[in-house]
């Protein structure tokens, strides 16, 4: 029949043109409100690259310092220090400052990202006990929780190591380094308080308070090169 | 030589877009002297932009031949926020530095700035010039903006 195979024909097209038309619009809008959305929390918004947002470098109070904490600053001697072998303590990554640092916020681990020394540190979310075998290292093992939208970290493991340059602030590999980020998503500024208990060499925590706020470049490259200071150092 | 020794004054004034630093290591007031400022005029014979100390080395006609000075700078990532990357420089450019003088003697000076007559190019990478601090400004967002009204740069 002639005229009912041009009327199926003419319906098959309808639908196919529905099918074109109709179905690109509707995932359109069902996807398109996804972009533009702020996120959630605050939390997402802590990803990204950070730059500390006032110049000078962290120099905590550590007027409290013990008989033998200050026996370990007495002691130093540059030409031995670890920074000259490429090694960044947690402390030192933490205070200097003009390196930015890239954290990754996802479900069960937060991930920092230093341009200095390329350093990375874990934050596990998922866990609440810390491992007794797991090695020491510079940057310690991390522990971290959400308190609404403070991330709250408690570093151990950490090796000994120093907050500040030209041996000032030791701490013991008993340290135990706590830290708050708190980010003001309205300024889009990051606070971090920090601090770091350590009986032997401190009556009391060592705190300190940074302001990051978000970079405008990259994360450059920081291939540490050992000999790389001036030639009065590695003689 | 060509070798102009402090008291040459150089007049810097910065801006920054955005505030930041970079904490030397302590290498920086130990091995060189802040009030030993000196001027050289050069072509550079080699740059290393490396971490955490980069070198630029600048080959000096003297009266007695050349002397190489070794230029020590910042971290790579530092230069490459200030402006001065692994494209800025090539080998035989010539220019004219500013630095504070190695203490030991050696023909060594951390770079405060470079010029480069050719095209004006520029670069400022000293250290801190308001509160003495052992950090280096002006590593915000690569927009370093610089007056450097002393002749010499």
């Amino acid at each position: 029949m002639p005229t009912q195979t041009f009327v199926n024909r003419r319906e098959g097209m309808r639908t196919q043109a529905f099918r074109n038309c109709f179905v690109p619009v509707l995932a359109l809008l069902v996807v398109l409100p996804a972009y533009g959305q702020e996120p959630r929390t605050g939390r997402d918004q802590m990803t990204g690259v950070w730059i500390r947002a006032s110049s000078g470098v962290d120099r905590p109070d550590i007027s409290h310092v013990t008989a033998a904490g200050q026996a370990v600053m007495d002691a130093y001697d540059q030409a031995t220090d670890n920074i000259l072998r490429c090694l960044i303590d947690w402390g030192r990554l933490n205070t200097v400052s003009g390196f930015p640092m890239e954290m990754i916020v996802s479900e069960n681990q937060v991930t920092i990202l230093y341009e200095y020394n390329h350093s990375v540190r874990r934050v596990f979310l998922d866990q609440t006990e810390f491992p007794t075998d797991y090695p020491p290292s510079q940057v310690g093992y991390s522990i971290g929780h959400w308190e609404d939208d403070t991330l709250v970290v408690e570093t151990r493991n950490l090796l000994a190591g120093w907050i500040n340059m030209e041996g000032v602030a030791p701490y013991s590999d008993a340290a135990v380094a706590t830290e708050r980020f708190m980010l003001d998503r309205e300024q889009r500024m990051l606070t971090v308080e920090r601090s770091v208990e350590d009986p032997e060499y401190y009556s009391g925590p060592v705190t300190w308070t940074t302001e990051y706020a978000p970079a405008q470049f990259p994360v450059y490259p920081y291939d540490c090169t050992v000999g790389s200071y001036g030639s009065g150092l590695e003689d | 030589m060509n070798l102009s020794k402090s008291p040459r004054k150089i007049m810097a004034t910065l801006l920054f877009a955005v505030p930041g630093a970079v904490a030397g290591h302590h290498t920086w007031v130990v091995e060189y002297d802040r009030d030993d400022v000196i001027v050289l005029d050069g072509t550079v014979a080699e740059v290393n932009l490396t971490s955490p100390h980069s070198r630029i080395f600048i080959e000096v006609e003297g009266s007695d031949g050349t002397e190489v000075w070794a230029g020590e700078t910042w971290p790579l990532g530092a230069l490459y926020r200030r402006g001065l990357t692994n494209a800025s420089l090539a080998v035989g450019d010539t220019v004219r530095v500013t630095g504070e003088r190695a203490r030991d003697g050696r023909p060594g000076l951390h770079l405060r700035s470079i010029y480069r007559p050719a095209d004006e190019w520029r670069v400022w990478i000293g250290l801190r010039q308001d509160t003495g601090e052992n950090t280096a400004e002006g590593v915000g967002d690569g927009v370093n903006q610089i007056q450097l009204e002393d002749e010499s740069v």
